[in-house]
């Protein structure tokens, strides 16, 4: 039977067939991804021209300066991560009983139909669930209307009273906007937690019972250290997607900046490119480091 | 926890608990649907006024909203036919070869969906400004195609990893070359992967803001002419409109997705 | 003539291990040739090695007197039948005999008219446009059997072909393969780890241990004259008798088998002779026509005998003393496998 050289050649070097297979994809992601992170770094050390508005490309350390030496830049950094920290924290906390709930007693049909619950809020549209956020939250939404036929109204306001967290409305206070971002990233959350608890056998738990625990006590003493995983995996999600967004902080929420909003506004109106790259390496390096404490706890194993 | 032991009855604070969860993922995309047919123009007041079908009609005339979207489609379409190209390379390479930096490659590859989209918009902006590409069409494909490539990659190797080693072995073993194999024996498996990886990449890429807001031209995709109206309270009745026509556009492929590649994952499921 | 296959120290690493470890056999045209050998041995890597889903790290192969370093699978005149039989599911059984004729370039008439005739000598005509899930184990293993025959191949190679086969079929198909080699005159090259098929059907059989072979004989000379101990014990399931052992009861060193059904159970007080045993019956296996006996002979050693069922007597009880005895020419000298 006839055989092309291609065909021989390929037999007798395998690894020249996965070479030829990877290197589109290979070739594609290094230029076009790779690349740009590189370009990245690299304008953060190029600076802006203070008269012209020109950016210059030589080498230099000033634009990185300005971003730590700046108290109005800190500020937005420490905005952003104390956001981050808050909406992290209260989205393990929302999502865990839901999570605990499907890995532990849902089954069958459930299981699956909670499953799909759970994603397609996902999978709907990131700026329509933002848009309806602003539609709930609004002075006269549906909230307000809620609280007020609770007659709650009074304890609403008093709540949007409070100094930091409160404002005009729910709708621009921080308080909102930590609630939105707790339900963008909730599904997020909600996964790892889940696929962590199916993995921990019911036999440790009976064996927990066994031993004389009560159920809060197996809760807390089983249960909770061996969903830790999930929780770190989950929470990379929630703090990562919150520190990079621009949107939700642009359509809900109080005047303060936020890291995606300067990256934003640098890039564009202001027109300063270096100091945006700057800027936006700031969330690259906190998720650096917090991925670092994740994978402590086993965060990548439970993805 | 193992299935086979009938479970026990979950206490009722943790139901409430977690049917309250459920319900604060649902209600909000409900909401939207609700305003779509509102009577009221101005104001997000409810409960609404009245109910009306009207301002389906006005967005219809809106040729700006047309414009978005025929650019998000076309995007859409284009970066996913890149990116299930791109995937499924990817994907035959990586399913059975064992090579050192194999893992190392794959976390790579889904950096672009896992780093904050800020990163990745700013990085390509940071590329365009240097490179001097004009932006546009282009520009906002090249980025869609980057990040779709591991929702194509993920969907193509769980089916990959599916089908015997042997089917191929036999194949080639019968005379087809290795074309000839994956034409004949691995494509005919592959295609309701591709499907339902195409229809993710395709949502995710006709939703995508964030990456698009830095390479994007003039010419605003969809989202982005969306995100605009939101600054623009005269147009909220059609802005509401727009939105539920969004929220169909993208969870249809996402279902369809889901109903393909049911059974991929079962055996994790069951 | 040139052999069909010819090996030629192979050698098929897995990183550190050896799984082929420099194998050489030569296999003549239309001989039917059994890689016998139990799991991890290095029968399948070589089958595969034939086949070209494998790449030899050293040595040569051959087929028809032809390296095939180069050539892929696809250029090889070897068709396999696979242990999973690899059926093609979205294919029907007539798609999938005459895909290897389609893909070769042979037109859709012309390849439908040969495969429907491989069918028909599989008993399968019938089944042609159904789909391979449909069919029992036995019949995919046909449809499996026509597939590869359908190409004319010089050899066929069979992995494991009657192991997922109840018992009654894979008798049934032993015989029916037997049969079809020899009215075709392809050679047949075959993987198993059952010594019994390999022995009845085989013309040769290759005894494989850890990545090497360690006998390569007639089914008869296996069994009656093993050259090692690994031999002696995997194909024969014989005694071997060395060391201390050998000492105690043969009254000299080295390695020997004894055949199970060559031991002969005696009155414990005839045992007269020098170098034959007594001991104590431990457990008794019946078999049917024949039963096997393992009597511990003392110091923990245990020796195996094969007496007909008719004849066990009283020796049948659990801790009944007994004496063993054979004849000498029974008794023969193997190397000792380490």
């Amino acid at each position: 039977m006839p055989v092309g050289r291609l065909g021989s050649l390929l037999h007798v070097r395998p690894g020249l067939a996965l070479f030829l297979l990877l290197l589109p994809p290979a070739l594609w992601f290094g230029t076009i991804y790779l690349g740009s992170l590189l370009t990245l770094v690299l304008q953060s050390f190029y600076s802006i021209d203070d008269y012209t508005g020109a950016i210059v490309r030589e080498p230099t350390l000033a634009t990185l300066r300005t971003l730590v030496s700046q108290p109005a830049h800190l500020d937005i950094v420490l905005r952003t991560l104390a956001m981050a920290l808050v909406v992290t924290v209260a989205s393990v906390l929302v999502a865990f009983p839901l999570a605990y709930y499907m890995a532990r007693y849902a089954r069958g049909r459930v299981r699956t139909l909670l499953y799909v619950a759970v994603i397609a809020p996902m999978w709907t549209s990131y700026l329509v669930k933002v848009y309806a956020w602003r539609l709930i939250l609004a002075k006269e939404g549906i909230l307000s209307w809620f609280v007020a036929r609770l007659g709650l109204t009074g304890g609403l306001e008093a709540l949007l009273a409070t100094p930091v967290v409160g404002g005009p409305s729910l709708a621009s206070s921080y308080l909102g906007m930590a609630l939105v971002f707790l339900y963008m990233w909730l599904p997020f959350v909600i996964l790892p937690i889940e696929a962590s608890l199916q993995r921990v056998p019911r036999g440790l738990l009976e064996a927990s019972g066994d031993l004389g625990a009560t159920p809060v006590q197996t809760f807390c003493h089983v249960v909770v250290p061996l969903a830790v995983p999930g929780i770190a995996a989950g929470s990379v999600f929630a703090f990562s997607l919150t520190l990079g967004d621009y949107v939700i902080p642009q359509v809900v929420g109080a005047p303060g900046y936020f890291i995606g909003m300067m990256v934003y506004e640098q890039q564009g109106t202001a027109g300063n490119l270096p100091l945006a790259a700057a800027f936006s390496i700031v969330p690259m390096l906190l998720v650096g480091i917090y991925l670092m404490l994740a994978k402590r706890v086993g965060a990548f194993d439970a993805l | 926890m193992p299935s086979d032991t009938a479970p026990d009855r979950a206490p009722w604070a943790l139901k409430v608990a977690a049917a309250a969860v459920l319900a604060f993922l649902h209600l909000p995309v409900l909401v939207i649907f609700l305003y779509a047919f509102t009577t009221d123009d101005r104001v997000y007041s409810f409960p609404l006024p009245g109910l009306t079908l009207h301002w389906f009609g006005v967005a219809a005339t809106r040729s700006d909203m047309w414009a978005a979207l025929r650019l998000s489609l076309a995007v859409a379409t284009v970066s996913t036919l890149a990116a299930t190209l791109l995937g499924t390379l990817l994907a035959l390479g990586m399913a059975r070869a064992r090579f050192a930096g194999r893992d190392a490659l794959t976390v790579l590859f889904t950096l672009p969906i896992a780093l904050p989209g800020i990163i990745t918009g700013m990085a390509l902006l940071a590329t365009i400004s240097l490179t001097g590409i004009e932006r546009g069409f282009v520009t906002i494909a090249l980025g869609h195609a980057t990040f779709c490539i591991v929702i194509v990659y993920n969907n193509v190797v769980g089916r990959l990893r599916r089908i015997p080693r042997s089917w191929t072995e036999a194949s080639l073993d019968l005379g087809a070359s290795h074309w000839q194999t994956f034409r004949h024996v691995l494509a005919p498996h592959l295609a309701s992967a591709w499907l339902a990886g195409g229809m993710l990449a395709f949502a995710l890429s006709f939703d995508e803001i964030i990456v698009t807001l830095f390479t994007a031209g003039r010419e605003p995709t969809l989202p982005i002419w969306f995100f605009n109206e939101l600054f623009r309270p005269r147009n909220r009745p059609v802005t509401n409109v727009v939105a539920v026509m969004v929220v169909v556009v993208t969870l249809i492929p996402v279902v369809l997705a889901a109903w393909l590649t049911r059974g991929d994952e079962d055996q994790g499921a069951r | 003539m040139t052999p069909a296959i010819e090996f030629e120290s192979v050698v098929r690493r897995y990183g550190a291990l050896r799984a082929v470890d420099g194998v050489s056999f030569r296999v003549g045209r239309g001989e039917f040739f059994a890689l016998l050998g139990p799991s991890g041995s290095g029968k399948t890597t070589s089958l595969r090695l034939i086949a070209g889903f494998e790449r030899p790290d050293g040595g040569r192969i051959r087929l028809d007197g032809v390296d095939v370093a180069a050539t892929p699978p696809y250029g090889r005149s070897v068709n396999t039948v696979f242990q999973d039989y690899a059926l093609f599911p979205h294919l029907s059984v007539l798609d999938n005999v005459s895909y290897g004729l389609r893909r070769r370039g042979i037109g859709a008439a012309e390849a439908r008219k040969r495969s429907l005739a491989r069918l028909d000598m599989v008993q399968l005509a019938s089944a042609a446009d159904r789909s391979p899930t449909q069919l029992s184990g036995g019949q995919r293993q046909r449809v499996a059997l026509a597939r590869a025959l359908v190409n004319e191949p010089s050899v066929l190679l069979l992995d494991e072909p009657l192991g997922a086969l109840d018992l009654k079929l894979r008798e049934e198909m032993q015989t029916e393969l037997k049969t079809l080699q020899r009215s075709l005159g392809i050679t047949f090259v075959f993987v198993t780890h059952d010594q019994g098929e390999a022995l009845s059907m085989a013309d040769r059989v290759a005894v494989f241990n850890a990545g090497r072979i360690e006998q390569l004989d007639t089914p008869r000379t296996l069994y009656q004259r093993p050259a090692t101990e690994f031999v002696a014990r995997f194909v024969g399931s014989a005694n071997v008798l060395k060391g201390r052992l050998a000492e105690r009861v043969l009254g000299r060193t080295g390695c020997y088998s004894l055949r199970a059904e060559d031991l002969r159970l005696v009155d414990a007080t005839a045992v007269t002779r020098a170098g034959h045993a007594t001991g104590t019956v431990i457990d008794v296996q019946y078999r049917g026509a024949a039963s096997r006996v393992r009597i511990d002979v003392g110091g923990g050693d245990v020796l195996q005998a094969e007496v007909d069922s008719g004849r066990l007597g009283a020796a049948a009880s659990i801790g009944a003393s007994v004496g063993l005895a054979w004849s000498e020419d029974a008794l023969i000298a193997v190397n000792e496998s380490p």
